[in-house]
């Protein structure tokens, strides 16, 4: 084994004489993409791509989770749905009917800080969706007919993806542990009985609030030429009033001063541990350093925690982080792991801790911080395979702030060192500004019915 | 390992609605407009695999596909999961390298290397930088032609099979679709999902890998698909240099064993959860059936066509009772699987599926209207070119059409052979290849309140 390894520094060394080669001396964003803000506010991003004859189409609004308060949260994503449910013009779901006779895919997300909309068509139909989505924004309309059997179907999407789900569970409740001031602590879908106190004048009330063109943000990239889909775009978007601005979000979590730590006990076949970090965006210095980081951890096979975790000491089968570089404000940083069968999830806790001392006290040595930055890199550089991804960018960079940071995420990468990595490791991941979750399964009784459909019992902050 | 989004995005459509299950799905998606067929050289290589070549060069990068005729209908009897954990072990060990030297030199040059297992063949990938493509498909074929399965990473990988497996247990539609598969397929080769099952993976050494390996891994039926910016005539002397000593083998194309008649059971799983997982479902077709193009139209119609489809609108946008509702053909080289799959609350577990059953049984005795079939007509046919609008779909949309057969011109005569199709076709595919009366059902649910007949779920008209 030993022998091996040096054979293994051997093969590196040579490939270390020359690192990811300037790979792809693409030109930057600012140079490709065409911007305008037209008087009633909307602003619009343009990106030719010319590879395929195919369009993508995204709308992003302001407003996500981020812009709920306590007792209406989930209704970002519930007047999501609503907004397939037709305007003065068009009928309930005749939006994915339409785009589809014209053989494009629709679809729409709900995060924290932003809702989007999207189409993807052959580039000679975009004119479809550009009529569809300018008319959604402002002659929406549904009756209580509609939105009663929608509530129920995002009551379902709550069982699919969180009730019925333990890990995911279980990061609804670091989130809610972790924040105390902040709208991020709850999830994006909404706490249960929210989503079913809901009503129409709710959901109404918000769309007049929210979507209004001041507030919106149309990303377009694929096919076409910038200059005649602009004019397609001010044409239908245009007529869209002005709008009142929306208020701000006002909220600042406080620092956290002190580990707060949030048990799930619940029916679950593994247990499971998951440790958040308040951490900085790109907005800091720090961002970018965080995005190595956690590519240090977590960036592949031979990162840190699958080595030390899955492969060398075989406690656990699943790891990983989670950071977002782009977000509003100051979001976690997230390191996770689930047990082999047989390991107590406080063994994985300890070596997860493990990991997290050792960035602290030693720094990271040249070929793994390489590695790590040519993963970020690299998959820069193949995202921009997909149509769907660079719009994806333009979007998430344009709500976190301007778009125009694209161009600064691999610059800003290369020039992390491993100082910087050292030292926002000691910063940020301390135990006080930790929270620590995890999944303490209860046995599955044979023949018990199920729970009944209140907050999980068992929580613990 | 992984990087997880932790948050998670909430969205109006389960993401999996379009393409489910299997690749060969998605295919029966896929429809030529204006675009045709990508450009692609094909040759026979000395040994006998297939080589198809596709200059794309909008991007520095490059994707290889090799698929063998090696996947779990090849798993002996009680030996269930042998070509999975086989596939798993590439990757973990050659005569030149350790696992730890293939994950550390991959993720070094910040690519991606993944092998896997489908039903039908076992397929291994390759997306990389141009830059670094020698490396790449260095180990590349260093893990097909020289892996050593050691038995410390046999170990590691079983146990990681096993905890897969495990956690499993705890995804509801995970357990619905395992039963199902058993039930259906009882005795066969598609009789069990390519993880295999607890008990055989328990026992599966290296001796049994080796000797799998040593069976299937052999060029004869093998394709390897090269797309990305790359120059034909060098990347096919390139690989077939590298692939000159991978000796033919000696094991017989497969053949299906005789199909047994129907014998449709009821399933029902008891979980502690507070939705109901369905599948109702029966044997399908296989890839080369003729009524293929007719079954795709019908089941656009019935429940593959997301919110056109009879079954979203009816249990979905009208009941209100599920966020995921489908149906699909898993089309393979032996006939598949016809499935509609759905989530709803316990309580409307039998209201969901007697809807389904009334969907299918109308489908069998009503000619669909002229409007439906436009509408999927001009859907399959409008959004072929989505379907290659990147370099890796482009790679798997090669690498498939080879391995069914299709034909080379396959890409242009797709929509002629939709657009043949007509309303007494539907009816008639319809009426030979849906039989309510021997669906298979299988409930992951709450059985307490989850309330569905014991035999014969979809009653006689």
């Amino acid at each position: 084994m030993r022998a091996a390894h040096r054979i293994a520094w051997l093969i590196l060394a040579l490939i270390c004489v020359a690192p990811l080669a300037p790979a792809w001396a693409a030109q930057p964003y600012a140079d490709r993409v065409r911007e305008k803000v037209l008087p009633n506010g909307l602003k619009i991003l343009l990106l030719e791509d010319h590879k395929a004859p195919v369009g993508v189409f995204q709308v992003w609004y302001r407003v996500g989770s981020r812009n709920e308060q306590l007792g209406r949260t989930g209704l970002s994503h519930l007047l999501e749905h609503l907004m397939f449910k037709g305007t003065l013009k068009t009928g309930p779901e005749e939006y994915s009917k339409i785009i589809q006779r014209n053989g494009g895919n629709d679809n729409a997300f709900t995060a924290d800080d932003a809702t989007t909309y999207f189409a993807t068509l052959a580039s000679d139909r975009l004119s479809v969706v550009i009529d569809l989505e300018a008319d959604r924004m402002h002659n929406l309309t549904f009756d209580e007919a509609q939105f009663t059997p929608e509530q129920h179907v995002v009551m379902e999407e709550r069982r699919l993806r969180t009730d019925n789900n333990p890990v995911s569970a279980l990061f609804e409740q670091v989130s809610a542990a972790a924040y105390a001031a902040h709208p991020y602590q709850w999830p994006t879908i909404g706490w249960m009985d929210d989503i079913r106190q809901a009503t129409r004048e709710d959901a109404l009330a918000y769309y007049r609030t929210y979507y209004i063109p001041g507030n919106a943000v149309v990303v377009c990239v694929g096919d076409f030429s910038a200059d005649a889909l602009l004019k397609q775009i001010d044409t239908a978007f245009a007529p869209v009033p002005l709008g009142t601005p929306p208020p701000r979000v006002r909220a600042i979590e406080p620092p956290q001063q002190g580990e707060r730590r949030t048990v799930l006990r619940r029916q679950a076949q593994l247990p499971f541990v998951a440790i958040a970090y308040h951490v900085p965006n790109l907005s800091s210095q720090d961002g970018a350093a965080l995005e190595v980081l956690a590519a240090v951890l977590a960036g592949g096979k031979s990162a840190r925690l699958h080595q030390q975790l899955v492969y060398e000491k075989r406690i656990a089968h699943d790891v990983g982080t989670s950071y977002e570089l782009t977000s509003i404000d100051p979001g976690l940083f997230i390191v996770y792991a689930g047990p082999l069968p047989g390991q107590p999830v406080s063994v994985l806790e300890h070596e997860l801790l493990a990991q997290v001392d050792r960035l602290q006290r030693t720094a990271v040595g040249p070929q793994e911080l390489t590695k790590a930055k040519n993963g970020l890199e690299a998959s820069f550089v193949l995202g921009q395979d997909s149509l769907f991804y660079q719009a994806l960018l333009l979007g998430q960079y344009e709500i976190a702030g301007d778009w125009r940071r694209i161009d600064t995420y691999v610059p800003s990468i290369r020039a992390v060192t491993a100082d910087d990595l050292q030292r926002v490791a000691t910063f940020y991941l301390t135990p006080s500004n930790r929270t620590v979750g995890t999944l303490e399964p209860l046995p599955v009784p044979a023949g018990t019915a199920a729970p009944p459909e209140a907050p999980p019992s068992g929580i613990v902050h | 390992m992984a990087r997880r989004n932790a948050k998670g995005k909430s969205g109006r459509n389960p993401t999996f609605d379009f393409c489910t299950l299997t690749f060969a799905f998605c295919l029966a998606l896929v429809a030529p407009a204006r675009a045709g067929s990508p450009p692609a050289e094909r040759r026979t290589l000395p040994n006998g695999a297939q080589l198809i070549v596709s200059e794309q060069h909008a991007l520095p990068m490059v994707v290889v596909q090799i698929l063998v005729d090696a996947g779990s209908r090849r798993d002996p009897i009680g030996k269930e999961g042998l070509a999975g954990l086989t596939a798993d072990l590439l990757t973990e060990g050659t005569k030149a390298r350790t696992a730890s030297q293939i994950s550390e030199v991959t993720d070094f040059i910040g690519a991606s290397l993944d092998t896997s297992a489908e039903t039908d063949y076992a397929s291994l990938s390759l997306t990389v930088l141009r830059d670094q493509l020698d490396t790449g498909l260095s180990l590349l074929t260093d893990i097909l032609l020289h892996p050593t399965f050691p038995d410390a990473e046999v170990t590691r990988r079983r146990e990681a099979a096993l905890a897969t497996m495990k956690e499993e247990e705890d995804d509801p539609s995970k357990v619905a679709e395992r039963a199902f598969v058993a039930s259906l397929f009882r005795g066969e080769p598609y009789g069990h999902l390519v993880i295999g099952t607890p008990d055989a993976v328990r026992r599966l050494t290296r001796k049994d890998l080796m000797s799998f390996y040593n069976q299937y891994y052999h060029p004869e039926r093998s394709i390897i698909t090269v797309a990305g910016d790359i120059t034909a005539a060098d990347i096919a002397s390139r690989v077939q240099a590298d692939l000159q000593a991978w000796p033919r083998g000696s094991a017989a194309p497969f053949e299906y064993p005789a199909i047994s008649p129907p014998h449709p059971e009821t399933l029902t799983i008891e979980k502690p959860i507070t939705q109901a997982n369905i599948v109702l479902g029966q044997r399908g077709i296989a890839r080369d059936n003729p009524d293929y193009y007719a079954l795709t139209v019908m089941n656009f119609i019935l429940g593959g066509g997301g919110f056109t489809s009879r079954l979203l609108d009816n249990i979905r946008t009208k009941g209100g009772l599920a966020y995921s509702v489908a149906s699909m053909f898993t089309v393979n080289k032996a006939p598949g699987s016809f499935q509609v799959v759905m989530q709803t609350k316990n309580e409307s577990a039998n209201d969901a599926l007697q809807r389904a059953c009334s969907e299918v049984e109308r489908i069998r005795r009503e000619p669909v209207t002229d409007d439906e079939l436009a509408g999927a007509q001009l859907y399959l046919t409008g959004s072929f070119p989505l379907r290659l609008d990147t370099i890796s779909k482009i790679a798997s949309f090669l690498t498939q059409v080879e391995f069914y057969n299709l034909g080379a011109n396959y890409a242009d005569t797709y929509a002629q052979r939709i657009n043949a199709v007509t309303k007494e076709d539907v009816m008639r595919v319809a009426q030979q290849h849906l039989h309510p009366d021997q669906m298979e059902l299988v409930v992951v649910a709450g059985l307490s309140q989850a309330k569905v007949p014991s035999t014969a779920p979809c009653p006689s008209p």
